[in-house]
């Protein structure tokens, strides 16, 4: 892995086409640009593990029902509502 | 509104690019199971054990805004028309610009033990009710959270 120091402000190429800039640091998190062409497809690293996470498995067992109606006690949910 | 009734139960979705962590599957059936609306599910057509649970982003945040891209739009089959700008933010509350049939759709997550419900804000699932095609389309220029935490009962 390369590791090199960037400041704010500063940025990065990848390639002729991709151009990373660091737009802000804060405590715990960093504000990222990515300039690059349509084709290339960005996505945060965690996007396919998300996805993995949300698959229920078999979502007529009451337990897994009950979780799904957990989730609908705390809402306010406008279109059950008028 | 959303143009949810448009989408007859067991009618097939399919994401012509399938979805990041999914790549397996490329087609799913929706289920509206009555007792949890809004929460919809995307049931795998090969593997009906395995489904998606999803909700419409207004449920979650009512001033939700998308971005969806004009490839984007082309790809799902919405009209795109001439001179559209790169991204177009849509308020489906406003009427703004919102394409008809189209479903706007966050990833939820269960709870867990020690886990609130959240949902995926960041990459929504766009849905054409039309041509039942769909996309998981990324919010690059948003700062809406990947895992959007939602209040326990």
């Amino acid at each position: 892995m390369l590791v090199f120091r960037r400041q704010q402000g500063e940025s990065f190429r990848v390639g002729e086409s991709v151009e990373v800039r660091i737009l802000q640091v804060g405590r715990s998190h960093v504000k990222i640009g990515v300039i690059a062409p349509r084709e290339i497809e960005i996505y945060r690293t965690e996007l396919p593990n998300l996805n993995r996470q949300a698959v229920v498995r078999d979502w007529k067992d009451p337990a897994v029902r009950e979780r799904l109606q957990g989730v609908l006690g705390g809402l306010k949910a406008p279109g059950r509502e008028g | 509104m959303t143009g949810l009734g448009d989408i007859a139960d067991e009618s097939i979705i399919t994401f012509p690019e399938g979805l990041p962590g999914l790549d397996d599957c490329k087609r799913f059936v929706i289920l509206r199971p009555e007792g949890i609306e809004p929460i919809l599910l995307f049931q795998y057509v090969e593997d009906e054990n395995l489904s998606l649970p999803v909700i419409p982003v207004q449920a979650v945040m009512e001033d939700y805004q998308l971005q969806i891209s004009p490839g984007d739009r082309e790809l799902l089959g919405f009209p795109v028309e001439p001179g559209l700008a790169e991204k177009i933010p849509f308020q489906p509350e406003k009427n703004q610009g919102w394409p008809e049939n189209a479903l706007c759709l966050a990833v939820l997550v269960l709870p867990g033990e020690d886990l609130p419900p959240n949902c995926n804000l960041f990459a929504p699932i766009v849905v054409n009710a039309a041509t039942r095609r769909a996309k998981q389309v990324l919010q690059l220029d948003s700062d809406y959270p990947t895992a959007f935490p939602l209040p326990r009962e």
